[in-house]
């Protein structure tokens, strides 16, 4: 079934809307959730809070154009919610490993306390995003926004993983310099 | 700020931006490889009780075999008898899939070309269906080679029990070698045919060979001469108890040795 049908059956209060998508989303959404959390009970919790999620806030949200990225959005904000809540030994390899990767990015000592900085900052990465070529962003995005492992994107993407690596370490320094050059931390 | 942070900020990325990352990696399929791959069908039959379970055994290869006047056929034909797997050691999923299937048995319309013994949901990587199948034997294969996104086929009868199941996942490697590899099982309400088959309407020849991997298990290479297109193939196949593996590859004359590389490659996992 395609996206926007199964966001008109959300609009018209159709719960079959919720069987539809985790038959075309489930494993999917709940394979991000898995990779974040690593326990697959978590998984299960942050794929059915997206379908509930989705069910209350369409309407009046009609997403049916990025209707996977607006799932996946939800699940994955609910999954690293999850592991910030634990402490960092039970927060999971993969989102320690990523955020370590991240700080390097980071220009200054800046908290970013609010949604209200975290959208600015949103905004400031989307720019970053917009000037990569595609191939890089799309790299970028399946390790630090999907969360995926170095060894999964080289098979996807038919390099080999000292290059995914090259590209995600360019990519940071890039990613660096723009935010200091947006002025993000001074 | 922590990186923690900063991974929580990358939310607000654009959707346009994470649906295309989200996307599988595409590349244009040749005509000719689809044509090939789409000659590729898995037909089963309950024959050559001699050989045994655990074999695949040539039934018969077929050159320019000509049924009508306006047709002929080459291809090949191989006997299998795999166990059948009970319906519970499937994931609750793919058993409720069958209504799904029942639903489109109520719903078809002689008019339509779409089967309703069907249901065919696509995935970005061969793991994902493995965890939907949920089969504990079923096992995935890796390969050097570019993993271009896997589709689950199940089929089932008008009351929705689900009769069989396949795994299939799209490979490219090399300059233009397309490969297809396939697992599939049949359940225990499976009481139809269980050949492996491959037929193609041009005159060409197959050749079949029984082949030990280095791990020292059997399987059967196929290969045939090129096609009209230039392209050749090359398959394997192989029966691990309830499941029978197969791998298709299609490629040019020059990329024969990445071709058959692969296929060495994907027999030593079993």
């Amino acid at each position: 079934m395609e996206d926007r049908d199964i966001v008109a059956l959300y609009l018209r209060r159709d719960e079959t809307a919720v069987k539809y998508t985790a038959e075309k989303y489930g494993s999917r959404l709940r394979s991000l959730a898995l990779g974040i959390t690593g326990d697959s009970q978590s998984a299960e919790e942050c794929e059915n809070d997206a379908y509930l999620a989705a069910w209350n806030s369409i309407p009046p949200k009609h997403p049916q154009d990025y209707f996977f990225p607006f799932l996946a959005r939800i699940v994955r904000n609910q999954a690293l919610n999850l592991c910030r809540g634990r402490d960092t030994q039970k927060r999971g390899a993969r989102v320690e490993e990523l955020s370590r990767e991240l700080e390097q990015c980071l220009p200054g000592d800046v908290s970013v306390e609010s949604e209200l900085d975290r959208r600015e900052l949103g905004r400031m990465l989307n720019g970053f995003l917009a000037g990569l070529p595609e191939d890089k962003r799309r790299v970028f995005l399946r390790r630090y926004w999907y969360m995926e492992p170095v060894g999964d994107i080289a098979r996807r993407f038919g390099y080999s993983q000292s290059k995914v690596k090259s590209m995600l370490a360019r990519c940071r320094t890039q990613l660096r310099a723009y935010l200091e050059q947006e002025g993000y931390g001074l | 700020m922590t990186g923690m942070e900063l991974l929580l900020a990358l939310d607000h990325a654009d959707p346009a931006y994470v649906q295309q990352a989200g996307e599988p990696v595409r590349r244009p399929w040749r005509k000719r490889a689809l044509l090939l791959a789409a000659c590729l069908c898995l037909t089963m039959a309950a024959a050559a009780l001699a050989a045994g379970p655990g074999r695949i055994w040539l039934k018969e290869v077929f050159s320019g075999r000509r049924l009508a006047p306006d047709y002929m056929e080459s291809g090949f034909l191989l006997g299998t008898e795999p166990e059948r797997v009970p319906l519970s050691l499937l994931s609750r999923r793919v058993r409720d899939a069958g209504e799904i299937i029942a639903g489109q048995y109520r719903d078809y319309s002689p008019l339509s070309s779409k089967a309703p013994c069907q249901y065919s949901p696509e995935f970005t990587t061969q793991q994902e269906v493995l965890d939907y199948v949920g089969y504990a034997p079923l096992r995935g294969v890796e390969l050097d080679a570019r993993e271009e996104g896997s589709t689950l086929i199940l089929r089932g009868d008008e009351a929705g029990t689900i009769l069989s199941v396949t795994v299939c996942t799209r490979w490219k490697a090399g300059q233009d070698v397309r490969g297809e590899t396939r697992a599939k099982l049949y359940t225990e309400k499976y009481d139809g045919e269980t050949d492996i088959g491959s037929i193609t309407t041009e005159k060409i020849r197959f050749q079949t060979e029984e082949k030990t991997s280095a791990s020292g298990r059997t399987y059967v290479e196929v290969s045939s001469e090129p096609l009209a297109s230039g392209y050749e193939a090359l398959e394997g196949y192989l029966l691990d108890g309830s499941v029978i593996y197969g791998i298709n590859l299609a490629f040019q004359g020059e990329e024969r040795d990445t071709a058959q590389q692969l296929l060495e490659q994907w027999a030593e996992q079993f």
